[in-house]
């Protein structure tokens, strides 16, 4: 790599890394249900010296089975730093190592730089990596580095290469980071299958080495999450997600958000690119990346992984792709009689840049603000905060679903329900009844809930409000509530009847 | 085993003796692990099947069921079980633990002499020994009490000597082995169809005319009870729900007869292997197969389809081991992952069989239930209906043996009826229907069995109608209710 190519790619890091840092120092809280679990799990780490295996406040109780090599790697840097922030900085500078992945694996599909530079911009700047990985506390800030680096390692891979070393070294890392590693076995059983269809020539050690992920992924996982295979069997790839959320999925994403969040310059040339990748050049890392793409639309399709991480995965491989469809419009370009001199290629570039500007920057704004905005606020906290202080040690507080996480971190109380549903009880059981808790008319209906969850308090906040589509609760003012703590719309009961 | 004495035999005794020792050791591992911390319990429902039968024929020779009063089918088993007590004066329940065991032993033997006739190096051999014996389907048969292991090692037997062209003796034990369900002399016919059509079709008759001798001793034994209690109805539902499929094939997602899923990924990578010679492996793929389909069906199948799975595992090992590598560090490494693969799915079946019910506490419900005085049947899982009815002497609407269980298809209709429905008329009718006066419910069922909810079908009703309802005891494990 030369100075030059170090200086602009670590300008365009330096960009990206401004740019999140500036959205996650607006908030000292995190984004997301899962973070605040994720948070939990570190912090207990730290203080048990050991993983977290019974979660006390998690559903009133419950096991906990989770990949833990996620948990080890920040509390390794807690354990160092001693600092809350590492939770917000680990997580960012992990993702900025996909900057590097994506700039060395387009560097393998083309030696324009400015092209190289340009999908690495692009990457910087995907909606649904900002989505998905800003402030959220998210092993997916490790896990996509790591499974596109594999990838890049498959491509550059030779006979007793460092890149053998490399990848073995990282078959063990992957599948300890999440389950979600499982897309990659897939993607690369894809990849075999296409070479095989294409009749191509791929080098014996790439097969052999994809062979020995395949197993040893399996094995890994098997032996984290035996006890949830026997408990769910094969249902577990749904990870015990109630039923009613999991066809939810997709509900609300039409084909215009999943463009306005992949990023339209992706989706056009990452397109363009798969195709002459596969028919015209017969890229080897086409090939990869089309199979991920075909891989991550199975698991879609079968709500195998979070339509997030699924449109993630889609984003950095198109982007990546996209530096053969530039390619080949660039060259198209040269042959035309738009190109008098090297200017004019230049002003197409600058072009690009533009669009990339008001075609994935803005909208990464507009997202990133989003994300920040759903981080709990000051007034929510503060409420919670005091439910915490002035409540039995044993309490339970109700809440929508998408905060237990949350309740649990600044109460320091039981939760009837989060988002961590691996081995959780009854969920589709109580997410209805936390559904029946906030939509109902009847103090009965909240008696009986009440009582079969020992629920003492609820937390209505303005998520919750926004999730059951209600002004406030419709028994407020009934026997069953004492209202005690509200600060602005954040309110906090206690239950009575 | 005297006769053995009379044939060559092609063995290393060191190897074969520490092949014994390791599955000594790994059934033994069952039992121990269970002893220490599970009240010395026995696991599954089907022991149970065995201890109550096995000691009705032991009491009077009597092939009636004590409960149940229906005639005990496929006797071969309870009726060793009597035997051997009868004549060392062993307890029931402790040869329901050993006598599996010490066959598991012998299994190994013939297995390695049957391995020993295909000209097969010795360390294959006893690779696929050892394979044979970490398999759950092989730990499954030889630390419980059931028809499963017997029949193996009697098919094992019959084709040992089948291969050393001792026909008679294979005959005998193929008479013998009918009598541990006839489904296995059909399997077995079936098999050697498909091997007659594939590769030796001049021994078709000859075959037939051997199966058709076992079929016709077979009848002779069995005319008593056909002419007593008629043919046994045709059971017409599937007790493999299609939600749980999975769970029954692979061992690893806690299925009790299911073969571990690195036996699978190792077969297809056999499979991979010996492609190039399928002509001469056609025999081996299509009885997988056939197999594989039966088995989808039938869990029991399982324990024949091991055996075979484990030689294209075996084909599959090799072909790591002798193909060229480039690089020899994954070639190493994926021999180490494969192994630890196949020691994992063992040891995490063993841990699984020693957390497997009953407990205690399932058993003190049971024995709650045993002091009630009021007749009639008992309504649970049907795979709960042989632990209930040895434990509390009260029978149950349905077990695992469907042979000569009166209605049995009306029965399976009904009780999925009765976990489902919330419509009080319905649940009366069919309590009534069937002389049902008690319900047991235990934490499985509960918990995804056969409901997901705490407030679905039946268990919405016991909760909401107190009247017909009355709960005798619930202990977290097991609820046992009284029908008003």
């Amino acid at each position: 790599m030369k100075n030059k190519d170090i200086f602009w790619l670590i300008g365009i890091i330096l960009i990206v890394f401004i740019f999140n840092l500036f959205f996650l120092l607006k908030t000292e809280f995190f984004t997301g249900d899962s973070a605040y679990f994720n948070v939990r799990y570190v912090e207990h780490l730290l203080e048990n010296k050991r993983p977290l295996t019974y979660d006390e406040l998690s559903y009133g109780g419950r096991n906990v089975l989770v990949a833990p090599l996620f948990y080890y790697i920040l509390a390794f840097f807690k354990l160092v730093l001693n600092s809350f922030f590492i939770y917000k900085l680990v997580p960012l500078l992990a993702s900025l190592f996909l900057l590097v992945v994506v700039y060395l694996i387009a560097k393998e599909i083309t030696d324009d730089k400015r092209i190289i530079f340009l999908s690495v911009l692009f990457t910087g700047f995907i909606p649904i990596l900002t989505e998905g990985l800003l402030n959220q506390v998210s092993f997916y800030s490790f896990l996509l580095p790591v499974m596109f680096f594999m990838i890049y390692c498959l491509i550059k891979m030779k006979k007793n290469s460092i890149y053998l070393t490399v990848f073995i070294i990282l078959s063990f890392i992957l599948p300890l980071l999440h389950q979600d590693s499982l897309l990659l076995v897939f993607a690369l059983g894809f990849y075999l299958l296409l070479v095989n269809l294409e009749s191509m020539m791929y080098s014996k050690s790439k097969n052999e080495a994809i062979l020995f992920f395949v197993f040893l992924a399996i094995l890994i996982e098997f032996f984290i999450f035996k006890d949830a295979f026997l408990k769910y069997s094969l249902n577990l790839i749904w990870q015990n997600v109630p039923k009613s959320l999991l066809g939810s999925y997709f509900k609300d994403v039409s084909i215009f958000e999943i463009i306005y969040k992949v990023g339209v310059l992706p989706i056009f040339f990452g397109i363009v690119g798969l195709f002459l990748g596969i028919f015209k050049e017969k890229s080897e890392s086409a090939f990869f990346l089309s199979s991920l793409i075909l891989a991550d639309f199975l698991f879609l399709w079968l709500n195998l992984i979070t339509p997030v991480f699924g449109l993630m995965v889609l984003g950095i491989a198109l982007t990546i792709l996209s530096t053969l469809g530039l390619t080949a419009f660039f060259s198209y370009l040269r042959k035309t009689k738009f190109h008098k001199s090297e200017m004019n290629t230049n002003l197409f570039m600058f072009i690009l840049i533009i669009f990339a500007g008001l075609f994935m920057v803005i909208p990464s704004i507009v997202v990133a603000n989003q994300v920040i905005d759903s981080a709990p606020t000051k007034d929510e906290v503060e409420v919670l905060k005091f439910l915490g202080g002035t409540t039995f040690e044993f309490s339970l507080i109700g809440s929508s679903f998408n905060e237990g996480n949350v309740v649990s971190f600044f109460t320091n109380r039981q939760n009837i329900m989060d988002t961590n549903f691996l081995l959780a009880p009854y969920t589709n059981e109580r997410l209805d009844d936390l559904n029946s808790l906030f939509t109902t008319n009847s103090e009965i209906k909240v008696k009986e809930i009440s009582d079969k969850y020992s629920i003492e308090y609820l937390f209505f906040s303005d998520k919750a409000r926004k999730e059951y589509n209600i002004d406030n609760l419709r028994y407020e003012n009934g026997r069953c509530l004492k209202k005690v703590k509200e600060i602005g719309k954040i309110k906090a009961y206690k239950i009575k009847c | 085993m005297v006769k053995l004495k009379r044939i060559k035999l092609n063995v290393k005794t060191n190897e074969l003796v520490a092949l014994i020792l390791v599955a000594f050791l790994v059934l033994l591992s069952v039992h121990t692990i269970r002893y220490f911390f599970n009240n010395n319990i026995l696991f599954g429902d089907e022991n149970y099947y065995y201890l109550r039968n096995a000691e009705s024929i032991r009491q009077d020779f009597s092939f009636i069921d004590k409960v149940t009063n229906r005639p005990i089918y496929d006797f071969g088993w309870p009726l060793l079980l009597a035997i051997f007590n009868s004549v060392l004066g062993i307890n029931i329940e402790l040869l329901c633990r050993f006598l599996p065991l010490l066959i598991g032993l012998f299994t190994v033997v013939i297995f390695y002499l049957v391995l020993g006739e295909f000209d097969l190096e010795e360390k294959i051999k006893s690779f696929s020994c050892l394979l044979l014996i970490f398999s759950p389907p092989f730990i499954y048969s030889y630390s419980s009490c059931n028809n499963y292991g017997m029949a193996i090692f009697l098919s094992l037997l019959a084709f040992y000597y089948f291969l050393k062209d001792k026909i008679i003796n294979s005959l005998v034990i193929l008479i013998l082995l009918s009598f541990f369900g006839i489904s296995n002399i059909i399997l077995l016919f079936l098999l050697s169809v498909i091997g007659i059509f594939l590769r030796y079709r001049k021994k078709f008759f000859v075959s037939l005319k051997y199966f058709g001798i076992v079929f016709l001793v077979y009848s002779i034994f069995k005319v008593p009870f056909w002419v007593k209690y008629g043919l046994p109805e045709r059971v017409i539902f599937n007790v493999l729900d299609k939600e749980f499929l999975f769970q029954h094939i692979f061992s690893d997602l806690g299925g009790l007869t299911g073969i571990s899923i690195f036996t699978f990924l190792l077969a297809g990578l056999g499979l991979v292997s010996t492609w190039n010679k399928k002509s001469k492996y056609s025999l081996l793929y299509v009885s997988v197969l056939f197999l594989l389909i039966l088995f989808l069906r039938n869990p029991s199948i399982s324990f024949y389809l091991n055996l075979l799975l484990i030689v294209l595992v075996v084909y599959g090992f090799i072909f790591v081991i002798h193909t060229r590598w480039e690089s020899e560090l994954i070639k190493k490494m994926i021999i180490i992952v494969l192994i630890v693969g196949i020691l994992f799915s063992s040891f995490s079946y063993i841990k699984f069989l020693y957390t497997l019910e009953p407990n205690q506490k399932t058993l003190d419900g049971l024995n709650v239930l045993k002091l009630e005085n009021e007749t009639g049947v008992v309504f649970t899982y049907y795979a709960n209906g042989n632990l209930v009815e040895t434990i509390t002497k009260k029978e149950a609407l349905l077990d695992t043996v469907f042979v000569y269980n009166k209605n049995v298809n009306n029965k399976w209709e009904d009780s999925n009826k009765l976990f489902h429905t919330t419509d009080i008329n319905t649940t009366i009718d069919i309590i009534n229907t069937y002389n049902i006066k008690y319900i047991v419910i235990d934490k499985k069922m509960r918990e995804g069995l056969i409901w997901e909810r705490k407030d679905e079908g039946l268990l919405f009703l016991l909760k909401s109608t107190t009247t017909k309802f009355k709960k005798l005891y619930d202990n977290n494990e097991v609820e046992v209710w009284e029908i008003t």
